[in-house]
């Protein structure tokens, strides 16, 4: 290369980084939210923020939820975002021990119910869904099963390698079930998870790295050997809605479900405490909030948000999914990951 | 021996030219590459400013680790060993024979490069599955994580290999031939040699890839089938726990490191004349070569073609049952419904855009490289081809947190758009670098001599012999590099992004979505993710034509 | 132009390829270097271009200092033993590729380039790569490159060395016509000492990196100055000089058509070849020692293994060394 294109490449460096310097943001009046690539709303709804405030929202995405909290954390110091939004209870506590956010009372917190809210309000829940088992109506008929009802069900013979789950380490649903079999069979019972884990691996448990692959892979929707898969009780509605369907094709099982609550924060780092505090109290309230279920397949937190036709109409309601204490995660977590894992692996 | 005093032919750049050509690279890994992965490794081990060796020992001595390790490297081995042996005769097929479709099929190769890893699953499942067609189920075994690095993997062997054997003179096969040697016997001894360099150098690449592999083993593998790379992955995601991470990363480095120093020490810099070809190579004639031709491109085609063609035809299988467009007309009716759905045009361009940025950037900074490689002394051209190819070998994982806590200095890039199109080059530089340095190496020495008694400088006599002699296998580079960046999900992933995505990433969105519609969007998405790269690649393929006195 | 080397020497490592050479080449000389390969003309026809750097001595062209000048700014043009086109180029890029680095304007140096093939008889090649051409063709567009730019002194590396024999007699009359045709000086490397005859108005001899022997073709001929040199260009038939009635040790030179038979020979000889070629027989005698080529007439004279009287003309004959006592 000559002088000229190496001086060529070092300017047009130079000019990239100069650019790129410019387009970060230190005008005060830019909020940043930082989200997991699933984060979803209509187009034009944060607008509405923006119109009430005249302060312009800037979206990032960070990958999964586990990547984007990581992102939070690894830049606590000089943050790269206002607001975070998407992290769950299973992964709350990571975020918390590690001091991430400026508590704040949201305005509309009165509408969400207690049961989903933390103490200090360090984090604002927005939206919740359950994980439970689903079911393919045509795979089961075509195997002349009735569709389980409980966990015990799993582990019966008839079942045998009928279920397909997500790994607890890389996958939130699949940390998700495995905390409701921690529910359903604790810790120090005669009978705890994982002795029943010992037993779906022996009745063939299969195990995916992530909801995708279970989903689109071994789910026999899509071709695949396991007509139980770990889900939302929101997949029902979603194939209604997306397979221009009037009766959805897969069920739910009410029991062993767990409740997945997303929380939004107020980054601790950010300049702009007050703003993002706004944003907060905009994700909970009515606008956000109506617009959540369709677009992310989950219950807004707001209880006096009416849900949408096609979702409460497909949506079967678990019996009292498993909520369990973000604290009580936060110290067991990985303690539970790594002994399921050993169980996998054996 | 005439050119050891040469004041020509050895460096065109002079001292202070190599050195700039040097410079200029290195600045670029090491802000973009070697600072970041510093930066997160030193936090991971020594989170308190100095660093503790026991998480060292543990991560050492946990059998569970061992055996990630040791399965690691042996995969890799094997994935290396398959997809060379797969893919070297079919790099001879498009080396040395025309036939109908031949630039399509060449382009074809480049395709699977860019198929997200599920999407490239599910038509494997739909293969080998537990319900595939063939009956065979491969499933959780280290078959068919085989099978999917040769499928990713292969066009490396072809186009790599090929672009240097189609340069080969075939006169020095024709002599052993006339000497009493087999087939056999010239292909191993006279062939094979002179091929080495440019196996040498694609195998690296194909090792470097299948050490890393993460979404492939992380889809088909099982638990008991996991890489250092997913289980760094595993490590930050559900523990963060940085020091295990770091530990692992570091133990990855260390292990690309000497494999790398290992082949370049075996790598000669062999300068082998080549030939310079303006007409194409001839149709089989005999019955012998048209039945190995055919026997080739059918195997290939049953490797490369059948995924691919499941996937097409997938692609027409609509929501509501029946063949059609359906999939393809939902991808731009589906965001009216969640705006979890990408405008594809969106996304598209997105891509392109990104790709068309980061093969610049490779191109730029990977042919200055190829030059600093082929025109230093010995010792640091060593060092510095080690430096180059390294992050190949770097867990994406490392790369993108990397960037995040390193990159607010002394600007803060960090959720800059750049980032992106240069985490791809990243991995794109050593696809340049190696299509090109075999070929720079190589231009005959004399020419160079005859511009400068012509009264061309160095530097003119580079660009105006060198140069475009070497722009064929730039070009096979950049094409590479394209591919790479329409493609990659690695460390993009774990950068935070504006929220609107490239192509892969829309398919990921698709396919994170229950339901018929959104699945089948996703294949069609991919389709035309196919497309899109095979038009560009046979657009770049079309460029490295030689243009001069072409028949 | 005038080329001037002062005690140039180039060595690789232990090899010493070119030991303290001064030569010097006058305005419009055509001059030839000749040597058996492995003497250094090929390195000393890169020292004078410029490609290969030297251990001592200086290079002036027109008096001036050159030894650091680059070779691209020498004003000297190289013809390679293999070509070296350009293989991504036309012919007529190739030719016209001096003038572009000259600067000379796109249009002006394609019809210069055209010119000058036509002049070296390639009309009409110019848009066709190089590999397509015959080894002749492309001998002449290495020509027409180099002649292309005008450069002042015209080096030519052993120009049809890839030739068939066949070719070469025809080339090299046109290469020296083209020359002609430029007025430039030249300097010619071969290991042939046909060529170096045919073409040169003076040459030197190389041997082991020295300059053994300058001088006119002529000149060379009649006082080659030393058996190495006689042999070099082509005195094959060297006999101690008391057989011709010279006084001091040493080698003369006698062509063999010098010879008589006479049954009243001054000289005797045992017949140990007899090769008929061409109507004539030429036989090899050998006597005291040393061995003599003789051309004779169409008769032979006597069988192989006996014994023969001959004649030859101390006239003929040409003093290779005086060997003084």
């Amino acid at each position: 290369m000559t002088k000229h294109t190496a001086t060529l490449a070092l300017l047009l460096f130079a000019l990239l980084l100069a650019a790129a310097g410019c387009t970060k943001d230190s005008t005060p009046d830019e909020i940043v939210l930082l989200t997991h690539d699933s984060f979803a709303l209509s187009e034009g709804t944060l607008d509405a923020f923006t119109d009430e405030t005249g302060i312009p929202v800037t979206v990032r995405t960070a990958g999964d939820a586990g990547t984007m909290i990581n992102q939070a954390i690894l830049t606590r110091d000089n943050p790269i975002a206002d607001v975070i939004f998407g992290i769950d209870n299973t992964f709350l506590s990571r975020a918390i021990d590690n001091e991430l956010f400026i508590p704040h009372t949201a305005s509309d917190i009165e509408t969400v119910p207690d049961l989903l809210r933390i103490e200090g309000d360090a984090a604002t829940p927005i939206d919740f869904g359950d994980v439970c088992i689903n079911y393919d109506i045509a795979g089961l008929r075509e195997r002349d099963l009735p569709a389980p009802r409980t966990l015990a069900d799993l582990v019966d013979d008839r079942y045998m390698g009928m279920l397909v789950v997500e790994d607890p380490a890389t996958s939130s649903p699949g940390l998700a079930f495995l905390l409701a079999t921690i529910a359903a069979y604790p810790d120090g019972a005669e009978y705890d998870w994982k002795a029943y884990w010992r037993d779906l691996f022996d009745n063939g448990v299969v195990v995916a790295s992530d909801w995708s692959e279970a989903y689109y892979t071994a789910f026999t929707r899509a071709g695949g050997g396991q007509p139980l898969v770990v889900s939302y009780a929101s997949s029902p509605p979603a194939e209604v809605l997306f397979g221009e369907l009037t009766e959805a094709p897969t069920g739910v099982m009410t029991e062993g479900c767990y409740r997945q609550i997303e929380y939004a924060g107020i980054l601790s780092g950010t300049p702009h405490e007050s703003e993002a505090g706004a944003l907060i109290d905009f994700l909970l309230s009515e606008t956000v909030q109506a617009d959540i279920p369709l677009n992310m397949f989950v219950y807004p937190a707001n209880s006096e948000v009416p849900l949408p036709e096609v979702f409460s109409a497909h949506t079967t309601f678990p019996d009292n999914p498993t909520v369990m204490d973000p604290g009580t995660i936060g110290a067991n977590r990985e303690r539970w990951i790594e002994e399921w894992t050993r169980i996998a692996r054996s | 021996m005439d050119q050891d005093r040469s004041l020509v032919a050895r460096n065109p750049f002079g001292r202070w030219g190599t050195a700039v050509v040097i410079a200029v690279p290195t600045a670029v890994l090491g802000y973009f590459f070697a600072y970041p992965v510093i930066s997160i490794t030193y936090r991971g081990l020594a989170p308190t400013g100095h660093i503790d060796p026991t998480v060292l020992f543990d991560v050492l001595r946990d059998p569970s680790l061992q055996g990630v390790a040791a399965f690691t490297l042996w995969q890799a081995v094997l994935s290396t060993f398959l997809t060379v042996a797969a893919g070297l005769p079919a790099a001879w097929v498009f080396a040395r024979f025309d036939f109908p479709g031949r630039s399509i099929m060449r382009a074809a190769t480049l395709v699977p490069f860019v198929l997200p890893t599920l999407v490239v699953g599910t038509a494997f499942l739909a293969l080998i599955g537990p319900r595939g067609v063939t009956g065979v189920d491969l499933t959780g075994t280290l078959a068919i994580i085989l099978l999917a690095h040769v499928f990713y993997n292969y066009a490396i062997v072809v186009r790599g290999v090929g672009t240097y054997w189609e340069r080969l003179d075939p006169s020095f096969e024709e002599a052993a031939r006339t000497l009493g040697a087999s087939r056999w016997q010239t292909f191993r001894t006279v062939t094979l040699p002179m091929l080495a360099p440019a196996i040498a150098s694609t195998s690296a690449l194909v090792f470097l890839f299948s050490f890393t592999s993460f979404g492939v083993v992380l889809l088909l593998g099982d638990l008991s089938h996991s890489t250092i790379e997913v289980e760094i992955w595993r490590q930050t995601t559900a523990f963060l726990r940085l020091d295990v991470a770091s530990t692992l990363a570091v133990l990855q480095l260390i292990g690309v490191g000497t494999i790398l120093v290992l082949y370049g020490r075996y790598q000669r810099r062999t300068a082998i004349q080549f030939k310079h070809r303006a007409t194409p190579p001839p149709r089989p004639a005999t019955t012998r070569e048209k039945a190995a031709v055919w026997t080739v491109l059918g195997t290939s085609g049953l490797l490369l073609g059948l995924p691919m063609g499941i996937l097409v035809g997938r692609s027409l299988v609509q929501p509501s049952g029946g063949i059609g467009l359906a999939n393809y007309t939902n991808l731009f009716s589906l965001p009216d419904q969640s705006a979890a759905f990408a405008d594809p045009l969106e996304a598209i361009g997105n891509s392109v855009g990104f790709a068309v940025a980061a093969s610049i950037f490779a191109l730029l900074v990977g042919t200055l490289a190829s030059a600093a490689l082929s025109y230093s002394r010995r010792r640091v051209a060593r060092a510095f081809d080690v430096f180059v190819m390294l992050p190949l070998g770097t867990s994406a994982v490392t790369i993108g947190f990397g960037f995040l806590i390193a990159l607010d200095w002394p600007v803060d890039l960090r959720t800059s758009l750049i980032l992106i199109p240069i985490a791809h080059a990243l991995v794109a530089i050593p696809f340049v670098v190696r299509t090109t340095t075999p070929s720079m190496g190589s231009v005959q020495h004399h020419l160079r001599e005859a511009a400068a008694t012509l009264g061309a400088d160095p530097l003119t006599a580079w660009k105006t012999v060198d140069l475009p002699l070497v722009a064929r296998s730039i070009f096979v580079g950049a094409a590479f590099a394209f591919a790479i960046s329409m493609g990659e999900f690695g460390a993009t992933a774990f950068i935070a992004r504006p929220a609107s995505p490239t192509i892969p990433i829309a398919i990921f969105r698709l396919l994170g979505r229950p339901g018929a519609a959104p699945f089948g969007a996703a294949v069609a998405l991919s389709v035309i993710l196919m497309g899109i790269t095979g038009i560009a690649v046979l657009v770049m393929d079309s460029l490295r034509q030689p243009t001069a006195g072409d028949l | 132009m005038s080329l001037d080397l002062r005690n140039i020497t180039v060595s690789f490592g232990d090899t010493v390829a070119v030991s303290n050479v001064d030569l010097s080449i006058r305005t419009g000389e055509r001059f030839a270097v000749m040597g058996p390969s492995g003497s250094g003309k090929s390195t000393l026809l890169r020292v004078i271009a410029g490609l290969t750097a030297t251990d001592t001595g200086t290079i002036s062209i027109d008096n001036e200092d050159m030894t650091k000048t680059a070779a691209h700014v020498r004003p000297v043009g190289l013809m390679f033993q293999d070509y070296a086109l350009f293989p991504h180029m036309t012919v007529l890029e190739n030719v016209a590729y001096g003038l572009r680095m000259a600067g000379v304007e796109s249009r002006q140096r394609s019809a210069r380039a055209g010119e000058l093939l036509d002049l070296v008889g390639l009309s009409g090649f110019g848009g066709r790569a190089p590999e397509t051409l015959s080894g002749g063709e492309q001998q002449r567009v290495a020509l027409a490159r180099t002649l292309a730019p005008s450069p002042s002194l015209v080096l030519l590396d052993e120009p049809l060395g890839s030739l068939d024999v066949s070719l070469r007699e025809n080339l090299l009359k046109e290469t020296r016509s083209i020359l002609d045709a430029f007025d430039t000086t030249s300097i010619y490397v071969t290991h042939d000492r046909g060529e170096a005859f045919a073409f040169a108005d003076r040459m030197a001899i190389l041997d082991g990196g020295n300059v053994v022997r300058i001088g006119t073709p002529d000149d060379i001929w009649h006082a080659p100055g030393s058996e190495f040199v006689a042999r070099a260009i082509g005195q094959s038939n060297l006999i101690p000089r008391h057989f011709v009635g010279r006084s001091g040790q040493g080698l003369c030179f006698v062509p063999s058509g010098s010879a008589s038979i006479s049954p009243s020979g001054a000289l005797e000889g045992r017949i140990v070849h007899d090769l008929f070629q061409d109507g004539m027989h030429t036989l090899t005698v050998a006597m005291d020692g040393t061995e003599v080529t003789l051309d004779i007439s169409s008769v032979a004279p006597a069988a192989v293994d006996s014994l023969v009287r001959f004649d030859i003309d101390p006239d003929a004959a040409i003093d290779v060394s005086v060997d003084e006592i």
